[in-house]
């Protein structure tokens, strides 16, 4: 039989037990950027940051509130329409909480189009090469799609070099290819884009007819993939991005990254002042951090900075050596119910 | 002032429950029947005719019934027999088992499953090794209706273990004794006997992981998503994804599931309907336990069986994962547990899990308690009502629900929105209904003569419901906190859509690491998850020991 404690110790426990749980935070550091900035900034004390860049963002505001302590930094990740859909319902009920935006520069574009952020220039912007400003927004990083493997399951087997090696895909490709679903990830839909673009209606049909018949693992986002291929599961992905193998790759994971013979995919992370940003200084500081010492993040974390001469990360070619498929993102968002529906007409896909 | 003295509980209450389950509701039925273009409201069935004429959406809906009813099979198959050997036998370590078989309910749903997929899956799949070694087959597949049923159905067994063993351990055993005195044996008095007096109580639990499974969100979406198997929440999602979100058609889904869940309900009214099911009398009791033979190391075999797979394999899985620098590297590392302690993030969101949990149960559980205690005790006219408010939204997919708290408080002057309290409400509004199942089926077995008798003695009803009525129905109160505790630690799918910057909680960074691809960190969360609902668990049973047969 249980034993009873007297009632006041066994509120203490509980007490006890379920405080414990409970920590304290306490971060320290210091650095400066412009003065008056960080002192406005710091009178604001808060920053909100949207941030559609799920693995980097939490990475990026630890190391910027070591940096600036006196202000509290806390953001909100998700997909970046996801998060595009919940800044709008806030914003159209007058309680819009974010300060600063950032994503892969599909919804950037969308928002800067609305009139939903603010100008920012920004002297730092002379450390990066030119086209890094696009309106009133500026792009952190650069990240593309290639074709990815997972050397221990495919030792011996034949992996593909290009977008088309899909077309006439190898019985040994059955039940070990994946992709993602572009109805869910930004991303997957700009590859879908690319390939209607580049290799026009026919043979990007015959591409997504061919990754049908290998009975391929459709995920719901990029990083569910990433993860089967890592352990094995799926070890053929049509794409990966830079941003996510890079962590992999430092980890020691077995995958080789090929870039495809007809180029990869480009995209590029941006970042944007929201127009009604109750904390905007503090957004432009963020801004301006990123420009800095977030590039120095970006670096550590095995991606691409944007900075000039930034080195290449570990396992990945230097940019110059890498071949891109050129694609308009303006087009393909002008025309994304379309193709999202020649999709599900092509892969039979509801 | 009589009328204010006869109705205010009630009032107050149906009052709460407006603001609370019926707006929310209500906006999100009201979004299925509008068509917002150019700034005006006009009615429209376009979105109820799209859902109905398109062939994807019946097959989300057929999908959503197998593994409702699977899910329910496998739960119930585990649960009900775990209860009988927890409350009422002498089953070897049961006071550890029966801890053990209720940690599954802190391992949030969509961590189960991708653990799941690591034992279960055609290539990788740890289960599958043996057999494919040996006889080169990979017989388990977890991405098909019947994986997906299991997985959902073993980690919703502890559900119904707690209600029908709350229920066990509230009856009077003498019945139980007579059958055995006449001859039956242990399994015929167990089946021909309990099983029928907790019929309420086993419906309950039934209904719930039904209930449960139709508008869960986690598993179908991380298992079946790979395979194209939609169902009805995935499909909710998908709406939700497009820009502007298609609203219309996240309602009349969520209309769906908010009917299937009151059939479900109804089809429990109507079984139970004009039969009684009391066994607490004014006779005092002294359970003594079901002397199970040899037969009990079978029973405790199954028990641990049952533990295996829902808890010795994911941890063995997850305690890998852990110490790993990826999913199956081989190469160790104590950086993912370092990352718990070092992290800010893991501090605050802990600190808020909690904090909202705490509230929220406990919140549920007193509105259960007056909301059963109304309608099993009262003959206030329209009590029902109550009820049927509470139970409503447990169907309505969390995602769905969301939408609707979002809505509706966004628009609101008071500062609800961007606060822990926007979760708190919605938690409050869419679960109280589990308490009410739980609470109610508890008090329908306490016969009324008990607080007749106080009532007589010169009680008044506040004394008699405190003195009388409270002590009787404790295991179930108990057990509902926990179900409530449990599910709001790790809720993700309403919670996904209400938290902001300064709120979100444990359960939403475990889905922003799983989301950047970093199963090792997940791996590394869901430990300390499990920590910390199993310090709870243990507190909980310290402040508020269950009543145990002696064996």
């Amino acid at each position: 039989m249980t034993q009873h404690l007297p009632a006041k110790l066994r509120a203490a426990f509980a007490a006890v037990a379920v405080l414990g749980a409970c920590l304290v935070a306490a971060p320290d550091l210091a650095r400066a950027a412009d003065p008056a900035l960080v002192a406005a900034a710091e009178k604001e004390g808060e920053l909100v940051v949207y941030g559609g860049d799920i693995s980097e963002t939490p990475h990026q505001i630890k190391r910027f509130m070591e940096i600036y302590p006196k202000i509290k930094a806390t953001f909100v990740t998700a997909g970046g329409w996801q998060l595009y859909n919940r800044y709008m319902s806030e914003h159209s009920a007058g309680q819009a909480v974010a300060d600063a935006f950032t994503n892969v520069e599909d919804t950037l574009l969308t928002l800067d189009a609305g009139g939903h952020l603010a100008e920012f220039k920004s002297d730092a912007l002379k450390n990066f090469p030119s086209g890094v400003q696009v309106g009133n927004f500026v792009r952190t990083k650069l990240g593309y799609a290639a074709l990815v493997s997972n050397t221990s399951q495919m030792k011996g087997l034949p992996v593909p070099d290009d977008w088309t090696s899909f077309i006439n895909a190898p019985k040994v490709w059955e039940d070990r290819v994946a992709y993602v679903d572009p109805r869910g990830s930004s991303v997957a839909f700009m590859v879908l884009a690319a390939m209607y673009q580049t290799f026009g209606e026919e043979k990007a049909k015959q591409i997504y007819t061919g990754l049908k018949s290998t009975r391929p693992e459709v995920s719901m986002n990029t990083p569910a993939s990433v993860t089967k291929l890592v352990s094995g599961e799926r070890p053929l992905m049509m794409y990966i991005l830079t941003n996510h193998v890079g962590d992999a790759l430092r980890k020691g994971a077995p995958l080789e990254f090929t870039i495809p013979t007809s180029g990869a995919v480009p995209f590029y992370f941006a970042a944007g002042v929201l127009k009604n940003a109750k904390h905007p200084n503090a957004a432009r500081l963020y801004l301006e951090y990123l420009l800095d010492q977030g590039q120095d993040v970006i670096i550590s974390r095995g991606e691409y900075s944007m900075r000039n001469n930034a080195p290449a990360p570990k396992g990945l070619p230097p940019l110059d050596k890498v071949k891109f498929i050129n694609f308009d993102l303006k087009k393909a968002l002008a025309d994304q119910k379309k193709l999202i529906a020649w999709w599900q007409d092509v892969t039979g896909i509801q | 002032m009589r009328l204010i003295r006869r109705y205010g509980l009630f009032g107050l209450a149906a009052a709460a429950m407006v603001l609370i389950v019926v707006v929310p509701l209500a906006i999100v039925v009201v979004q299925g029947f509008i068509s917002a273009q150019r700034g005006s409201w006009d009615f429209t069935l376009d979105h109820v005719t799209l859902v109905v004429t398109r062939w994807p959406y019946w097959a989300a809906l057929l999908n959503t019934l197998a593994i409702g009813l699977g899910a329910t099979t496998f739960a119930c198959a585990a649960g009900i027999p775990m209860a009988w050997l927890f409350a009422r036998t002498n089953l070897p370590g049961k006071g550890l088992l029966e801890k053990l078989a209720t940690i599954p309910i802190f391992i949030p749903p969509f961590v189960g499953a991708v653990a799941w997929i690591l034992l279960a899956a055609p290539r990788i799949g740890a289960f599958n090794y043996p057999f494919r070694a040996l006889m080169g087959l990979e017989p388990l597949n977890v991405y098909t209706l019947t994986g997906i049923s299991w997985v959902i159905g073993i980690y919703l067994a502890p559900y119904v273990m707690m209600i029908v063993a709350a229920a066990l351990r509230s009856m009077d055993p003498s019945l139980e004794e007579a059958a055995q005195v006449s001859g039956l044996s242990r399994l015929r008095t167990a089946v021909t006997v309990t099983l029928p007096l907790v019929a309420p109580a086993i419906l309950s639990g039934a209904v719930l992981a039904f209930i449960i499974t139709i508008g869960l969100f986690g598993t179908p979406v991380v298992i079946g998503w790979a395979r194209q198997l939609y169902f009805i929440t995935s499909r909710i999602y998908l709406a939700s994804q497009e820009v502007p979100p298609a609203f219309g058609v996240m309602a009349v889904l969520a209309i769906y599931l908010i009917l299937l869940s009151l059939l479900a309900t109804m089809l429990q009214r109507w079984l139970i309907k004009g039969r009684s099911f009391v066994t607490v009398s004014g006779k005092g009791f002294r359970a003594r336990p079901i002397l199970l033979g040899r037969v009990r190391w079978l029973a405790a075999g199954f028990v641990w069986l049952y533990c295996f797979f829902t808890i010795i394999a994911p941890v063995i899985v997850l305690v890998g994962a852990a110490f790993s620098t990826f999913t199956w590297s081989g190469r160790f590392t104590s950086e993912n547990f370092e990352y718990l302690w070092a992290s800010r993030d893991v501090r605050v969101t802990l600190q808020n899990s909690l904090l909202i949990a705490l509230i929220a149960a406990t919140a549920s559980t007193i509105i259960g308690i007056v909301i059963s205690w109304t309608t099993q005790r009262t003959t206030l006219p329209y009590r029902q009502i109550l009820e049927y408010l509470a139970v409503l939204p447990v169907s309505v997919p969390g995602i769905a629900f969301g939408v609707g708290v979002a809505l509706f408080w966004l628009r609101m002057p008071i500062a609800i929105y961007g606060t822990i309290w926007i979760i708190v409400l919605a938690f409050i509004g869419r679960f109280t209904g589990y308490a009410v199942r739980s609470i109610s089926s508890s008090i329908v077995q306490v016969h009324p003569e008990l607080e007749e008798s106080a009532r007589i003695a010169g009680y008044g009803w506040i004394r008699t419901f405190i003195h009388i009525t409270l002590p009787l129905i404790r295991p179930s109160i108990v057990a509902s906190w926990m179900l409530l505790f449990s599910i709001f630690i790790t809720e993700l799918s309403m919670v996904i859509l209400l938290y902001t910057a300064n709120t979100r909680t444990f359960s939403v960074l475990s889905f922003e690491v799983w989301n950047a691809g970093n199963f090792s960190q997940v791996a590394s969360l869901s430990l300390l998850q499990l920590v910390v609902g199993v310090v709870v668990l243990q507190a909980v049973q310290l402040l508020w020991p269950q009543r145990n047969v002696h064996g």
